[in-house]
């Protein structure tokens, strides 16, 4: 084809100092622009050539050079092919090294289009020998848009506090405020652009660029409605990062003044047309772990706007993974947030996000699933309208943990009893899959796993308790007893707690899986929980519920070591323990029926261990119901003790 | 108006008009900068370099860049597509770069002009070569673009239902597109103040003829107050 002939003619050029001038040009014009040209002059291996014209001395050569190889860079493969033949070295050198403003603004455009790739070598670039002076210098320059170009380039070098630090004792901040005040749009925009990404999440740099007069003032102008959507945009993010390092006691402008001012920027924006990428991320950040703003946010309509985002499939997945996102954060502490969002009808949307193929989609969704499924009122309702429990299992085997727990934590949510999508769970073998979760080597999954478990357990059927203990063996269940984190061995004692829970023949079930070690492992676990009151008041219940059950039940307790320790618990420092061990001598000293003279046997026992002077302690119990119940104990007791002296009487006569 | 109508109305001698214009402060400078403001956009370089040199007021760009930009409107102007596109990509290759749809309708006109001079062997030849790929890559592109390539179809475009751009009117829609382009990448609006300036005027006294009789500008260009006609009573 003509094309290619071309093509490799021009190729050729290179290679002759007669032609080459005309060569570079030609190939330039050819590859602005259009992507299949690139590939072509790559596959003909143009790019090698054009990275060793850059060692000319002739200016021209080196204008076009550069010019055709920042083409080539705006492309993933020309970066990529760019790199490969160390064309960055010699790029910086041409920009540090000539003194020609032509050769000088092709080699800075050129870096620009480099620098804007994700792929960007910024380390190379910022480190390279003369660069960063040399850049700071180029933003002083009235040359058409070098100095422009430059401020992007620092901007995209921003990596992280090291880069910002580097950048800014360059020097960079004097010339970049400056810009702020230029009349050409386009500086103060790259300006703006350099200054946001100078202090994100960097106190030194943020309060460096405080420090100038009037920049607060000059970014609040910029806000403003007149300017282009991407300058109140990127203004409004540089706002947000200065105020969270404002000093105290700034001359003109408080924190909260400086972010109520940033956020109906940053919402506004969200329902213009064209809305940048960034736009949800930026306002998530602005208002998390603050509460005010949060609402500010949704009184603005945020909501909406983010779940009009949701709705529109033509969306690009950046802004859809933000939006989701920015309403997880909106969302998790406000229940009429939680509304408006099931008002904007995008849960199918959020459950599908929740098998997006990119993993960071679907940790979006799954944070904005965790959100909605703290309200116990979408439980009971919407949520189960949608199918959720099978994307969710999935994304709880995802090997990233963090989305992994999250993902178990909504399961954890939705095993509760009074939620619509715990049939969808059990269908999907829910129980399977938080058993293995439980016997995880990540204490954040075995946490959830366990969690999920103790709700499924409450006030269950007896066969879903009966598949529990199948999933779980009671050497696990020992073992997250005893489970090195707290947390842990606080819901695997809820779990216990809630399987025993019910009935005589629940309480058999647990004693029959634990093969009898139940009573041992729980009075285990509870001596060991000191300071941990939730996991305490667990394991009494499990106790109180036993003594409430059947003649073998009160023996087994009896024979266990726990009456001694419930007498001693009777002057727990905690009240709820007191109330327990109260209820379970209450129940271990009552009789049903035909068990009298066991009753009375119990009965000894206790008064042995002391049982009837710590409860006369009790009737004078701070609290109300310790009082009462010990008075109901104590007249119990001597009922029995009447009735027995009674009969000792009969006897007698 | 209507008899009695203006009898609610001020009237102003052109006397107390002329007192009041008089208060209102126009720096030279400024109109100063709203002339360079005018020739720059508008791409009188040799004025503007005159003016900035007789005034003393910076143009505010660099007037190198203003011939460039006019040269480039030329070459579109009068069929030389190819000239046109070298040209942006001297000045800043970023435009064509980035912007896909003006360079797209370049490269359109680019057809367009190889059909008009009869090339068509060239033209079947580009279409394939560089228009067609470009559909696939930017779907949206695609209704234009097979518009576009249907030109080859026809024996007289002239009389066809795509006659519309074969006409000079889309030569300079394309040109005025470039330039705006390239005027945005200078940081330079599209139009210049001053128009906007007299379309105020004409408002301004739109809504003072409601409440005042007054001596008004009838004619932009000469710039002469008219006196109102006298009082009817």
């Amino acid at each position: 084809m003509a094309a290619t002939a071309r093509a490799q003619a021009l190729v050729a050029g290179l290679q002759d100092d007669a032609t080459r001038l005309q060569a570079l040009r030609g190939i330039k014009n050819c590859v602005i622009g259009n992507r299949r040209q690139k590939q072509q002059y790559i596959q003909l291996g143009a790019v090698q050539l054009l990275v060793a014209a850059l060692q000319s001395n002739d200016a021209a050569q080196l204008v076009q050079a550069a010019a055709a190889l920042g083409s080539f860079a705006a492309s993933e493969q020309g970066l990529q092919v760019l790199l490969q033949h160390g064309g960055i070295p010699h790029l910086l050198r041409v920009l540090v090294g000539s003194s020609d403003d032509k050769v000088v603004e092709a080699a800075v455009r050129a870096l620009k289009a480099v620098a804007r790739s994700p792929a960007a070598p910024t380390r190379q670039i910022l480190e390279g020998e003369g660069v960063l002076p040399r850049l700071v210098s180029l933003l002083g320059s009235q040359t058409s848009n070098v100095a422009e170009s430059a401020a992007v380039v620092l901007a995209c070098c921003c990596a992280g506090a090291a880069e910002q630090l580097a950048v800014a004792a360059a020097g960079a901040i004097p010339p970049l405020v400056a810009l702020l005040s230029s009349p050409q749009r386009t500086k103060q925009e790259a300006a703006l652009e350099a200054l946001a990404a100078l202090s994100r999440g960097n106190a030194e740099t943020s309060q460096a660029v405080l420090q100038h007069r009037g920049v607060v003032g000059s970014l609040l102008r910029a806000i403003k409605q007149g300017g282009s959507p991407h300058a109140r945009f990127v203004a409004a993010v540089c706002l947000a990062n200065l105020s969270r390092n404002l000093p105290a006691g700034h001359q003109e402008h408080s924190q909260q003044d400086l972010q109520q001012a940033v956020l109906p920027v940053l919402v506004r924006l969200l329902g213009e047309a064209g809305v940048a990428e960034d736009v949800p991320g930026a306002l998530g950040q602005l208002v998390a772990n603050n509460a005010e703003l949060q609402q500010a946010a949704a009184d603005a309509d945020a909501i909406a706007k983010l779940g009009a985002i949701l709705n529109d499939p033509a969306r690009p997945p950046r802004l859809v993974e933000g939006a989701l996102r920015c309403l997880a954060t909106l969302c998790l502490d406000h229940e009429p947030h939680r509304r408006q969002l099931m008002e904007c009808k995008v849960l199918p949307q959020i459950a599908a996000a929740l098998s997006d193929p990119q993993p960071s989609m679907r940790a979006a969704a799954c944070m904005c699933m965790l959100s909605l499924s703290r309200s116990t009122k979408l439980l009971r309702g919407y949520l189960g309208d949608v199918e959720l429990a099978a994307p969710l299992l999935a994304l709880s085997r995802e090997p990233d943990v963090e989305v992994a727990a999250r993902a178990a934590g909504v399961l954890a949510n939705m095993a509760v009893d009074f939620s619509a999508v715990k049939e969808q769970l059990l269908r999907h073998d829910g129980i399977a899959r938080f058993a293995a979760l439980a016997d995880s080597m990540t204490p954040a999954l075995r946490l959830q796993g366990v969690w999920g478990l103790s709700s499924v357990a409450y006030m269950s059927s007896q066969e879903v308790k009966a598949a529990i203990a199948a999933q779980l063996p009671w050497s696990t269940m020992a073992a997250l007893l005893e489970d090195p984190e707290p947390g842990v061995r606080e819901k695997a004692m809820l779990l216990v707690r809630n399987l025993v829970y019910n009935s005589q023949s629940d309480i058999q079930a647990v004693l029959r899986w634990s093969s009898d070690a139940l009573l041992e492992a729980v009075r285990d676990a509870l001596q060991r929980g000191e300071g941990h009151a939730a996991l305490k008041q667990h394991a009494m219940y499990v106790v109180v519920h036993m003594a409430s059950s059947t003649s073998a039940h009160k023996a087994a307790v009896m024979a266990s070591g726990w009456p001694a320790l419930l007498v001693q618990l009777l002057s727990d420092s905690d009240e709820r323990m007191r109330e327990g061990a109260v209820w379970a001598i209450i129940n271990l000293t009552w009789s049903s029926d035909g068990d009298a003279e066991e009753n009375a046997a119990r009965v000894a026992a206790l008064r042995a261990l002391g049982v009837e002077e710590r409860l006369r302690v009790l009737e004078h119990d701070e609290c109300l119901a310790v009082k009462e119940r010990a008075g109901t104990a104590i007249n119990q007791l001597q009922a029995l003790a009447a009735a027995a002296g009674g009969e000792a009487a009969m006897e007698a006569v | 108006m209507g008899r009695g109508e203006s009898n609610n109305k001020r009237r102003i001698s052109a006397e107390e008009w002329q007192r009041k214009l008089r208060e209102v402060p126009v720096r030279k400078e400024d109109m100063n900068r709203v002339v360079m403001n005018f020739l720059v956009t508008e791409g009188y370089v040799d004025v503007a370099r005159t003016f900035e040199r007789e005034s003393g007021t910076a143009p505010g760009v660099d007037l190198d860049q203003i011939t460039d930009r006019m040269e480039i409107r030329k070459a579109v102007q009068s069929g030389d597509v190819e000239q046109a596109i070298e040209r942006v990509n001297d000045l800043d290759p970023e435009i064509l770069e980035e912007q896909q749809e003006l360079f797209f309708h370049l490269q359109q006109q680019r057809l367009i002009e190889l059909i008009r001079g009869g090339q068509l062997a060239e033209a079947l030849e580009f279409a394939q070569e560089y228009l067609a790929p470009r559909g696939e890559d930017h779907p949206e592109l695609l209704e234009e673009l097979e518009r576009t390539v249907a030109l080859l179809v026809f024996e007289d475009v002239r009389s066809s239902p795509l006659a519309d751009l074969m006409d000079v009117a889309q030569r300079q829609k394309t040109a005025s597109e470039l330039n705006a382009a390239i005027l945005a990448s200078q940081s330079q609006e599209a139009e210049p103040k001053l128009p906007n300036l007299l379309k105020l005027l004409v408002w301004a006294q739109k809504q003072l003829d409601e409440k005042a009789v007054y001596p008004r500008i009838e004619n932009l260009t000469s710039g002469d107050l008219v006196e109102p006609p006298p009082a009817d009573d």
